[in-house]
Order: C-alpha cells, then structure tokens, then sequence
C-alpha cells in the first residue's frame, strides 16, 4: 500500500518468497493517527469479562480503544457500557477502577447525578435550567455505539453500523470456545491486575504475543529455570518444529500445539515441579473436561497450547495458565497493556494456588520471560531510529514452506495482510 | 517469637542494610542465601496489595528453589532485560520490628529503589513486611513480602531487578 501515507507499508512478495515491513508504520504519528480511524474505529475491542461484573451494582471504569468507559451491571441486571464523561463539562464521573453501586454515579465538579442506567436524573440547584432540558437524551452519559458478549468475553465497537460480534471473530469463536470450556461452572477473571507498558509500538507486542520462533532465545533463561526444576525439559525440541499456525479469518490466527510443550498445565499436564500429590487432581480435572466435553474437544482444551492472537489487541494465551492481554498505543512508541488471569469458577483452592504460582514463572512484569520480551520490544523501537536507512523488517520465515510450523511467522503475516487491508480501505474513502 | 526476646531496631538495621547492599552490589545468589530453607519472595498485584498469593495473581509468588533461581537468572548475560546491568540503590527507612508467631519476628520498613539504565531511571518506592528468624547467631528471612508503593506499573514497564 501506499495510499495517502506516501510510502510502501508492506511487500507481499509471495513468488519471491519474502515479505516485509516497512519500519515507518511503527514510528510515524500520520501512521499511528490513520490506525485510529481505520482499526481502533471499526474492529471489536476486548472491554472486559463478564465475570468483573457478576452482581447487580458491580462496575469497572477503563479506558478502551483510549476511551474511558464504564461497565455496569444495573441494579435490575441489566448491562450497559457508557462513556465516563460527564454531559455538563466532562469530567470522569468515576475515578475507581472497580466497585459496587448501591445508587447513583455523582460527578464530582459540579454534582449532576447518573442513575446506574447512565440516565441524568438531578442537577443541584433547582429551577435553573429549562424543564424539557434532556428530553432527548443528550445529557445522559452516552452509551457506546455497540458492545457484545461472546462467552463471556465483551467487546464494545465503535462502529454503529460493524459487523456483529460472532461476524468478526469468525474463527476465533473456537478459540473461545475452548478456553470458555475449561471450568464445568464457567470461566472468571481472577483477583489482582497486571497494568504495565512496553515502550514501544503497539503492533510489536501482537507479533511477539505468538511468536514461537523467539523462545529459545529471547527466553533462554526461563528454559534454564524449566531445567533446574525437573527433568520436564530433557524431551523437548526447543526449536519449535511441529505444531503449527491456522487462520482463523479477519486478521485473527493462533499458533497451536497438543501436549509437547514442557511447562506444566495445572489442568491436564502434571510436571514433577508441581510434587506428587497434585497428580491425582490434575489427572481428575482433566478426566472431569473429557468426559463432559468428548475426548477430541476435551484433549484439546487441556492439552492444546494456544497463542491466540485477535485482530487488532487482544491476546489469549493458553499456555502455563490462560492469559488475558489487552493493550493501546498512547504515542506511535508507546503502549499501555493490561493483563488478567482467567480461571475456572469453583476451581479448588489447590489448583487455583498451583495457577496462580505457574502463571508468573513466565508470565507478567515480574515474571521470568515478560519483562525480556518489554526488553526486546524496547530495543526493537529504539533501531527504528535508524529506519531511513535500514527501513524493512522480514516476516518471511516459512513463507515458501508447504506445511508451516508453529515457529514459522504466519501468524504475522496474517496481521499485517488484514492491517494493511484495513488501512488502505480508510485512505481509498478518504481521497 | 514473644516482645521480650526481639532483636533491637538497630540489630535489624544492620540486617537490611546488608541485605540492601548485597542486592545494590548485583551479589544475587549471597542475597537468595539470606533466605531460609522455607523462604518465600513474594510482590502483591499493584491493585490489590493486600491480597494474599494462594488466590489472587501476583506479580512474584517465588519459593525457596523459585527464589534462588531468580537470582541466578539475574546474573546472566541472556538475562536480557538486565544486560547490561541497572545501576540499582537502595533507601531503607522507617525500620519497625514486631513480635510474629512461631518461631519468626515480624520487620516491617520503607525501601525506595532506584534502578538507572540504558538512559531510563525508574523508580520503586515500596513497604516491605519480613518474617525473620533466628539460625544460630544469624538473621534469616522466613519471607519477604515487598508491597509496591505505586498505583501500578505504567512508568516503570517491568519489575526486573530485586526489591
């Protein structure tokens, strides 16, 4: 494409073999300023999940596609999402991140009142404005044009006119599916935020999300870490040669595997790390998922590693546990990221220690691979300095391979394709 | 561990200013050796920091293996996000010691971390709550609990150096 940007974003050279990116569209504000309208404007964004807000009351305020919004589930259970704007002068009318309403949403400049539905219901100080003032509405706390629910993952748009939720996910509806499956009771977010940032652009964080091919290196010392603890390491093919990527439409893919990975799962795959007595429960967890789901689906969701990437910012990984991972670019080179854990509902309090122990060995800010990969990104932004004369990144790897593997950088491909599909729709409307 | 057999203040403040030093000195595996046989290095989530490990996600949930592991890992050269290494300083104030239970005593302090590194500074301020115990004429740590003292961690990206 090179549309109004000015210059070539990708080469797709499929006969060549080799395909490119152009380091521009990770440092360029006019890049970054197009993606909002032609990405963050039309695609399905991650806002929650429906576990944050189980009771009648409970809210969340979060900024979404850089919007602050508010979740809420009313007080009759009635879900709505809203923008976090007050309609006098607009300021947040929520500071907490998460709560329970009894009653009513203050603002707190100038003290107009939103029930739990967002409606205006007072303004303090009567007979001071005109008595049809917001019988169209305009003064309550605007709901946002779209937001769905698919297994407990909800989405807003800010699209009026987009596709539906399950339209978009297309393939990806499987993913979720399986991870949705986990737990015989449903699946929660689990207690306690991961809210960092990677000093970089926010694209860079989607490729390294599925990115098997940099693990032996970038994650070496994790490895190390596997190797010190048992012997689950010793039959293990660090370079990544079997499983492999699928497209699952829309600028979504995940890169999969059955059962070879060597950390442990604390729901089907015991590792001698986790002690002798957590065998019999983690085998029953796993037996429970089989027999409810059949065995091919139920093998699958316990055994099946999955990094799944949903276009533009929401990642899945099911790896050591299920990882939730949102994120949005503030500035072309940075990005704000959030990060849950999802679990099984009425998982038992042994289990749900062992998840939450597996989680951060390798996941999270502190965790012993997370912050090489904040590391790496970093670095990544900071040699974009030089891209006037080294401009291309290669996204070739596999790209001539008949079957691809799990380390090959389809998945990559398959974002850039749709992001660039995207880009160049909104600067054809444009001219 | 009872109010009348509690080390002094001033005791515990040699202990923390060592333990300080060995950290500031990237001397990782002498800091993990300050640990006891059942030590525990714990960070809560920037959210919940009164939250315990068992059911809410924390940032750092180490063993004793997990812990000295930790500390091995740090000094390595494929320890990417610490090579070339921060320059990292400790500040440790407002030292308090408190009876515990069984056999440890409870230390609680302020600590202000500064780490400086390829031209970024970041700064962690934290409160950090010990459970200690006595080995012989030393000073073990049962558990260091290190509560970050920032709302979360935008400005500072990673926690990959020790508290």
């Amino acid at each position: 494409m090179d549309g109004n940007l000015g210059f070539e974003t990708i080469q797709d050279d499929r006969e060549g073999g080799r395909f490119r990116v152009h380091r521009g569209v990770f440092t360029r504000d006019d890049v970054l300023e197009t993606e909002r309208r032609a990405i963050f404007d039309r695609c399905w964004l991650y806002l929650a999940h429906i576990s944050e807000v189980r009771n009648p009351g409970d809210f969340i305020s979060r900024r979404v596609g850089g919007r602050p919004v508010i979740f809420i589930r009313d007080r009759s259970g009635k879900l709505h999402v809203y923008f976090n704007s007050c309609a006098h002068r607009g300021a947040l009318v929520c500071r907490e991140p998460s709560g329970r309403k009894r009653r009513n949403f203050q603002c707190p400049y100038h003290g107009w009142v939103f029930s739990d539905e967002g409606k205006l219901i007072d303004t303090p100080g009567p007979g001071a404005y005109a008595e049809n003032f917001n019988s169209d509405g305009s003064l309550d706390l605007q709901p946002v044009p779209r937001f769905a629910e698919y297994r407990g993952f909800v989405f807003v748009n800010f699209d009026a006119d987009a596709v539906s939720l399950e339209e978009y996910l297309a393939g990806a509806c499987e993913i979720l599916d399986l991870v949705a499956s986990q737990g015989a009771q449903g699946m929660e977010i689990q207690d306690g935020m991961q809210e960092y940032s990677v000093r970089a652009n926010w694209k860079l964080l989607q490729e390294n999300s599925a990115d098997a091919y940099h693990a032996g290196i970038t994650h070496s010392t994790y490895f190390d870490y596997l190797g010190s603890r048992d012997k689950s390491l010793d039959n293990f093919d660090n370079t990544l040669t079997f499983g492999g990527v699928r497209d699952l439409g829309n600028g979504h893919a995940v890169s999969e595997s059955q059962g070879v990975m060597p950390w442990g799962r604390p729901y089907a795959r015991w590792v001698p790390g986790f002690g002798e007595d957590a065998k019999a429960e983690i085998d029953a967890i796993a037996r429970e998922v089989i027999e409810r789901e059949g065995r091919e689906k139920g093998e699958k969701i316990v055994r099946g590693d999955r990094n799944t990437l949903i276009f533009p910012n929401l990642v899945i990984n099911d790896i050591m546990a299920v990882t939730v991972r949102t994120f949005y670019p503030y500035k072309p080179d940075y990005m704000e990221v959030n990060a849950w854990s999802l679990a099984p509902i009425g998982e038992s309090p042994t289990s749900r220690e062992r998840r939450s122990r597996n989680f951060v060995e390798f996941l999270g800010p502190a965790g012993f691979s997370t912050p090489d990969d904040v590391e790496m990104l970093a670095l990544c932004q900071q040699g974009y300095a030089a891209a006037d004369f080294a401009p291309w990144n290669d996204i070739s790897r596999g790209v001539t391979k008949a079957v691809v593997e799990k380390s090959d950088e389809l998945q990559m491909r398959i974002f850039w394709r749709h992001w660039d599909k995207m880009l160049k729709s909104e600067l054809d409307e444009r001219v | 561990m009872s109010e009348t057999n509690l080390p002094s203040r001033q005791q515990i403040e040699e202990f923390l200013f060592h333990e300080a030093e060995l950290i500031d000195d990237w001397q990782l595996n002498e800091w993990a050796a300050l640990f006891d046989e059942r030590g525990e290095y714990q960070v809560p989530p920037t959210d919940l920091p009164k939250s315990e490990p068992e059911t809410s996600l924390y940032l750092i949930f180490d063993d004793r293996h997990r812990l000295a592991e930790r500390a091995k890992r740090q000094l390595k050269k494929t320890d990417h996000s610490e090579f070339p290494r921060s320059i990292v300083t400790h500040i440790i104030s407002n030292v308090r010691v408190k009876p515990g239970a069984e056999d440890y005593f409870v230390v609680i302090c302020n600590a202000v971390v500064h780490r400086s590194r390829m031209q970024r500074h970041d700064i962690f301020p934290a409160r950090c709550e010990y459970r200690i115990v006595r080995d012989e004429d030393r000073f073990k740590i049962r558990r260091k609990r290190v509560i970050l003292g920032v709302e979360t961690l935008r400005n500072q990206g990673k926690l990959s150096i020790i508290i």
